[in-house]
């Protein structure tokens, strides 16, 4: 953008855009985090294979809308529970050994899982960007000056949707409480005839149902490809740790920090170097406040 | 000598006879990829290791010193020896700066910030066009000769061994040393004991 076309009348246009797109952005990415926060929040593991099941929800979309024309937004549905399925069949395949294991086994088993997930993905439906256009991802709406498309509203919209539903939840549901418990306090919950493996194992089946999801919810916006998820994850790592890792309230003020730095970031560098800042925002606050930018429960038993 | 010690001379030997025996390229290919990776785990071992440090930003001091071969020869004419040098010192640059802000952090955290860093510097090298070329990478011209590092599958393999053994030995005497068992303190206790232990300097930023 030419520095001066920034200046004068068109200025309050722009600043109204860039707010609207980061909020847009910011939606997607809550959801995206959501899901690893709350599988560190309660089970104390950074799901590393994060990602790829954002990936595995893109490409379930993509594959509905080639093979048998079903529009993403239908299968938005049917994905919540296919990724829950998605999440039990981890969990009991491969969390569920390592749970109580050190960190360092968590993180070779989920980095693990991850590398298998893309290459997979490789050898299965080749390293082709694969990126399909279903009706809404042309639609332009207008509001004032400001301009967006219909897919991005509508995935901001359920994303929302699904994250206060997660978040009620948590608040009101006995299960939900539950979890919290686990949360605080894994030996107390467990004196308290909590089974912490059943928690551990809808933990991670509804973490897993949020990205999945949310990989149904971009797939009309971006390409599918093996490596797909590595953009977004790296993305929810930063915005995890800034809203200190576990902490679900802090991981959506965290996404509308990212997506803000990120839209702001690429209006005024260009697009190209927007990543730099979000990690040089990230390594700030791992330095800095390593316990998120509000500060956060049980990070001491991390030795932060 | 450790049993340990016997097993890696052992296979060190064998890795030696090969190329006498074996004359197919693949295999040779193989034998060579073989100890570089075996270089390079033993590399990552001592911060991922012995202090208990997973870094899963390793593969940008892979980069640097990949980069800084292949641009002294390509762009400047020089030896890939040379680049060399110069990338072993940019790694070490890198490698304590990145563990002077990363080795406070522990477990996960630490494993978050290491692919931060190696994320900053992938885009760097792929943005920055004019020096990197870019995502199209750098092609090495091959010109015959040690000096150039224009090799054949044969010499590939010592040189592959020499370096194995080099880090195998770097790994024995750090094993035994002063810096070991501050590093397996590291490792054990909770809270980094004293942070003079770290960064792990050297054998962990070589390439």
């Amino acid at each position: 953008v030419d520095p001066a076309a920034r200046l004068g009348s068109a200025q309050i246009d722009v600043v109204a855009q860039l707010a609207v797109s980061a909020i847009l952005l910011g939606g997607i990415y809550a959801l995206i985090a959501i899901g690893l926060t709350l599988i560190f929040g309660i089970m104390r593991v950074v799901n590393f294979a994060h990602g790829e099941f954002l990936m595995l929800g893109m490409y379930l979309a993509f594959f509905a809308f080639t093979l048998w024309s079903i529009d993403p937004w239908v299968m938005l549905p049917l994905a919540l529970v296919i990724f829950f399925g998605v999440g039990l069949l981890v969990y009991a395949l491969v969390m569920r050994g390592v749970i109580h294991a050190s960190h360092n086994v968590q993180i070779f088993t989920t980095v693990g899982l991850s590398t298998a997930l893309q290459n997979i993905a490789l050898v299965l439906w080749s390293g082709d960007y694969q990126l399909f256009r279903p009706w809404h991802a042309s639609v332009v709406l207008r509001l004032g000056n400001t301009a967006f498309n219909l897919s991005q509203v509508v995935a901001f919209g359920v994303a929302v949707l699904l994250t206060a539903g997660l978040f009620a939840f948590m608040k009101f549901a006995h299960t939900g409480r539950v979890m919290r418990a686990t949360a605080q306090d894994r030996d107390a919950a467990t004196l308290m005839g909590i089974d912490t493996d059943r928690v551990y194992r809808l933990t991670f089946a509804i973490g897993i149902a949020c990205v999945g999801t949310a990989g149904v919810l971009v797939s009309p916006l971006y390409a599918a490809y093996p490596q797909a998820g590595l953009q977004f994850v790296t993305l929810a790592y930063v915005v995890v740790v800034l809203g200190g890792l576990g902490d679900m309230a802090g991981a959506l003020a965290g996404s509308l920090i990212v997506a803000a730095v990120e839209v702001v970031g690429s209006y005024v560098f260009g697009t190209a170097w927007k990543e730099v800042l979000y990690f040089i925002l990230f390594i700030g606050v791992l330095v800095f406040r390593p316990a998120g930018l509000f500060g956060q429960r049980g990070a001491e038993s991390l030795g932060v | 000598m450790t049993t340990t010690d016997r097993v890696a001379a052992a296979l060190f030997a064998v890795a030696a006879l090969i190329p006498v025996v074996v004359h197919d390229s693949f295999i040779l290919d193989s034998v060579i990829l073989i100890l570089l990776w075996g270089a390079l785990s033993s590399a990552w071992n001592v911060a991922g290791g012995y202090a208990g440090q997973v870094s899963l930003g390793h593969a940008a001091f892979f980069g640097i010193g990949a980069y800084a071969a292949a641009l002294a020869s390509a762009r400047y004419a020089h030896s890939p020896w040379l680049g060399l040098v110069v990338g072993v010192a940019l790694s070490l640059v890198a490698g304590s700066a990145i563990g002077f802000l990363s080795n406070r952090l522990k477990g996960p955290y630490f494993a978050l910030s290491t692919i931060a860093f190696a994320e900053v510097l992938k885009i760097v090298a792929s943005r920055w066009r004019g020096f990197t070329s870019g995502s199209e990478g750098v092609p090495v011209p091959f010109r015959p000769g040690f000096w150039t590092l224009g090799l054949t599958h044969v010499q590939w393999v010592y040189l592959a061994l020499a370096v194995a053994v080099l880090y195998y030995l770097v790994q024995v005497y750090l094993e035994r040393s002063r810096v070991g068992y501050q590093l397996a303190g590291v490792r054990e206790t909770r809270t980094p004991p004293r942070r003079s232990a770290s960064p792990p300097g050297g054998a962990r930023c070589r390439r």
